[in-house]
C-alpha cells in the first residue's frame, strides 16, 4: 500500500520554520508522535527534555549544522540532533539554517540505527520523503526560499 | 523563565510547559558555554583537534563538549578556558 504524507507547520519565526511529517491523513505529526511516546518515559525523561530545549533553541538561533551529526546517505538531507546521550535519537531533514522538518525517533539499543528496525524505519521515511521533497522542487510545485517552503498546504506526497 | 515560542499544536505546548524553569536554566547555561567556546575558536581559527590537543582530552569528548545537553564541570571549563587564554565565564576574583 502507499503511503502518504503531508507536511505541518509547527512554528515559524521570522528566521526559523519547524515543519513535521503527517503520515496517511494523520493529524499528529512524526515530531509530535515521538513526544507523545517519550513525555511519560522516566527513564528517558532527561534526553527527551534535552531534544524539546534543543528544538527551542534552534527556531531560536538557527538549524545550524554543528546542531546535528549526519545520518542516511551522503545524498541526503537525513540527520539526527547532536545531543550529548547515546539513548535517544531524533531524525530530522535539515534543510537549510532556516528550514527544519522534523521526523520520529526512539530509544537507541543498538550501535547503528540501521541495526534497529524501529530506527532505520524512521530514517527511511525521511529519505524517501527527501527525494520527493527535491522532486516537487524540480518541477515547481513547491518552493523553498529563505525560511519558507510555499506550496505544502493541501499537498499530499505519495511515497 | 518560559519559552518564547509558540507552537501551532497543543502537543508541543504541553511538552513545553512541562521543562522545569530549573531545567530550562541548566540547559540555556550549558548551551551559553558552548557556543562561547564555539565563538573563540571561530575567532581564533582553531579547529576542534586542536582544541582536544591544548587541553589533552580525546577528540570525542571535545565533540561532546558541542552537543545539546552537554553538562560542563568547573574544571572542564577552567581546563578549556585555560589552553585558550579567553574567559568562557567571568566570576569576580
Amino acid at each position: 500500500m502507499t503511503k502518504t504524507a503531508t507536511l505541518k507547520t509547527l512554528e515559524q519565526t521570522d528566521n526559523v520554520s519547524l515543519y513535521s511529517i503527517c503520515f496517511d491523513g494523520s493529524a499528529v505529526s512524526e515530531y509530535e508522535a515521538f513526544v507523545q511516546k517519550f513525555k511519560e518515559d522516566a527513564k528517558l525523561n532527561t534526553e527527551y527534555k534535552t531534544i524539546l530545549l534543543a528544538i527551542e533553541k534552534i527556531v531560536a538561533v538557527g538549524a545550524f549544522e554543528r546542531f546535528f551529526r549526519p545520518e542516511g546517505k551522503m545524498n541526503d538531507r537525513v540527520a539526527a540532533l547532536a545531543i550529548d546521550s547515546r539513548k535517544l535519537r531524533l531524525y530530522c531533514l535539515r534543510i537549510s539554517d532556516q528550514i527544519l522538518i522534523l521526523g520520529n525517533g526512539g530509544e537507541k539499543t543498538t550501535k547503528t540505527y540501521e541495526e534497529s528496525a524501529e530506527l532505520s524505519g524512521y530514517v527511511m521515511d525521511l529519505q524517501a520523503f527527501d527525494k520527493l521533497l527535491l522532486e516537487a522542487q524540480k518541477e515547481g510545485s513547491i518552493t523553498i526560499e529563505k525560511n519558507v517552503i510555499t506550496g505544502i498546504e493541501g499537498k499530499v506526497f505519495q511515497l | 523563565m518560559s519559552t518564547n515560542i509558540k507552537y501551532h499544536s497543543s502537543i508541543l505546548e504541553e511538552a513545553a510547559a512541562s521543562i522545569s524553569p530549573q531545567e530550562r536554566a541548566v540547559f540555556d547555561l550549558n548551551f551559553g558555554i558552548s557556543e562561547r567556546i564555539y565563538q573563540i575558536l571561530q575567532e581564533k581559527g582553531m579547529s576542534k583537534r586542536e582544541l582536544a590537543r591544548l587541553t589533552g582530552k580525546k577528540e570525542s569528548e571535545v565533540s561532546r563538549w558541542f552537543m545539546f545537553g552537554h553538562n560542563f564541570t568547573c574544571k572542564t571549563i577552567a581546563i578549556i578556558q585555560q589552553a585558550l587564554g579567553e574567559p568562557i565565564i567571568e566570576v569576580a576574583k
